[in-house]
């Protein structure tokens, strides 16, 4: 089978466009939750409150497409009874619509955090590395979905290989923020909190490393959570 | 791949089909097929199929109307013997033995190798005699007291015996429709038969006469092979451990059920159990 999974070649045209709604309906939501995860990173390093709001009232959106596209999920299992790939079209579709609802949580924490900074007169900008961190998870996000929009496994593998890299940078600012503690007591209560961000951000690349997972699932049927990168590639070539 | 050559290709619409794609062979086989072709007159229905029927597993044949998926089911008890224009080639065996061999009677062969069609089709006679009649004329009771139990034994396997066992005497006819299918069921357990084979068994019943079908089919492999037409996909996801998709006359594809479900190898499968264009 190839990566096309002719989602519009069915013999009902209305099974087609449901099909077609649902996979709209999660691009939409994966925007949504890049546009909250970009706009988190940047009111936290900015001290932007109005923005931090914005992440935090964006959350309720993003939650209510999510039980949008389970029901229409549900529906279309309970009335279509689909298999093959439209079967795992609607698996990895319930399956990511989880993850990117939890990068949404993420969003929030960030958002949150960026308020409480504030609170007490506090900002993240010295921290380059959280900025790193961030855009690099930020850009990982964005690959995650467009290989979900072509159903690119290809990319999907090259993503997943690259949270690894997320890890590191995380450890780093985990370092760099035991240092700053030891050396300066006051600053504890601050630190902290850019560690929970940092930790945030990295969850954002552990649920985008989830959704490629489902995008190789969904092209390729083969199940390659909790494996090696090389086993992956392994299995997709057999 | 099938480590079987097939050189024959067929084309349709732009996907070829080369050989069978999947495994067609089973380890521990009832039936073994190889290279079968069938012919109406000039016109062939069945192109070099070969497949094995694992013992103690139900196989679901599927593929859309006129793939041949009923005309190979009924060559393996040669049905097709009673239509005059349909020729049979190739190597079929039950349990290594030649059943198209000129020296092996028909019907003893489908005393082993036993049929339930789509439409039950009770003979015109008592629910007791309707299973009696295969015992009978096999000669496989010496008495009343043994045919007694046969038929009951028979009724009990295919079900029914607790819906039937105070109107043994009633008219086999007067059952509903499921009732009269599992009658069908009973009447050609009652032969002793190694294999089984349905066509479309529950095409013609309800879903909840079905449900009583298919369970009784999950039963029935205990004891018996089975090989299972049917045009429900969900039918055949239920009930078999091994389908074989045909198409065109060809055995496009067979595999785990379980594989040809959720992941089909061959575009034809994947088009067909999705509902596409093939």
């Amino acid at each position: 089978m190839d990566n096309d999974l002719h989602l519009t070649q069915h013999i009902s045209k209305r099974f087609n466009e449901e099909l077609e709604d649902a996979r709209n309906q999660v691009m939409q939501m994966g925007g949504l939750v890049e546009q909250q995860v970009r706009n988190g990173l940047k009111a936290l390093l900015e001290a932007d409150t109005e923005l931090a709001n914005k992440v935090v009232d964006l959350d309720e959106q993003v939650n209510q497409l999510e039980i949008d596209i389970d029901e229409n999920c549900t529906q279309i299992l309970a009335r279509r009874q689909p298999a093959a790939s439209d079967l795992r079209l609607m698996i990895s579709i319930i399956k990511t619509i989880t993850d990117l609802e939890r990068i949404g949580d993420e969003a929030v924490k960030l958002g949150r955090n960026a308020l409480k900074l504030s609170d007490d007169g506090k900002n993240s900008r010295q921290y380059v590395e959280l900025r790193h961190l961030g855009e690099h998870v930020i850009t990982i996000l964005n690959q995650a979905l467009t290989a979900y929009a072509r159903m690119d496994v290809e990319d999907a593998l090259k993503i997943i290989q690259s949270d690894r890299l997320i890890d590191e940078e995380f450890d780093n600012i985990s370092r760099l923020l035991i240092t700053k503690m030891m050396e300066d007591p006051r600053e504890i209560k601050k630190a902290l909190r850019i560690s929970w961000c940092a930790r945030a951000l990295e969850r954002v690349g552990d649920h985008a490393k989830n959704i490629c997972e489902y995008i190789v699932y969904l092209v390729k049927g083969k199940d390659v959570r909790h494996t090696s990168i090389e086993e992956m590639r392994r299995q997709i070539q057999d | 791949m099938s480590d079987l050559s097939f050189t024959e290709n067929l084309t349709s619409s732009d996907i070829t089909i080369e050989g069978t794609v999947g495994k067609v062979v089973a380890e521990d086989a009832k039936m073994s097929m190889r290279n079968v072709n069938v012919f109406y007159a000039d016109k062939q229905a069945i192109k070099n199929v070969s497949l094995d029927l694992a013992r103690n597993q139900v196989t679901a044949l599927i593929g859309p109307s006129g793939c041949g998926k009923s005309t190979f089911l009924r060559c393996l008890n040669r049905m097709n013997d009673t239509i005059p224009i349909c020729r049979v080639e190739g190597e079929l065996l039950l349990e290594e033995q030649d059943i198209y061999a000129k020296n092996l009677d028909p019907v003893l062969l489908r005393a082993r190798v036993g049929m339930v069609f789509q439409k039950p089709n009770p003979f015109p006679k008592s629910i007791y005699d309707n299973v009696a009649y295969g015992p009978k004329i096999h000669g496989l009771a010496t008495n009343k007291a043994e045919l007694d139990e046969i038929v009951i034994s028979s009724l009990q396997k295919a079900g029914l015996f607790n819906e039937v066992k105070d109107r043994l005497d009633s008219p086999g006819t007067g059952l509903s429709g499921g009732q009269q299918q599992r009658l069908c069921i009973a009447r050609t357990i009652a032969v002793s038969p190694e294999v089984i084979l349905m066509d479309e068994p529950a095409s013609a019943l309800d879903p909840i006469a079905t449900a009583v079908i298919e369970e009784l089919i999950d039963e029935l492999k205990e004891k018996y092979t089975i090989a299972i037409v049917t045009h429900s996909m969900q039918q055949a996801a239920r009930v078999s451990q091994t389908t074989a998709y045909f198409h065109m006359g060809q055995l496009v594809e067979m595999g785990k059920t379980e594989q040809i479900f959720t992941n089909p190898v061959h575009t034809l499968t994947e088009n067909y159990i999705t509902g596409r264009f093939g």
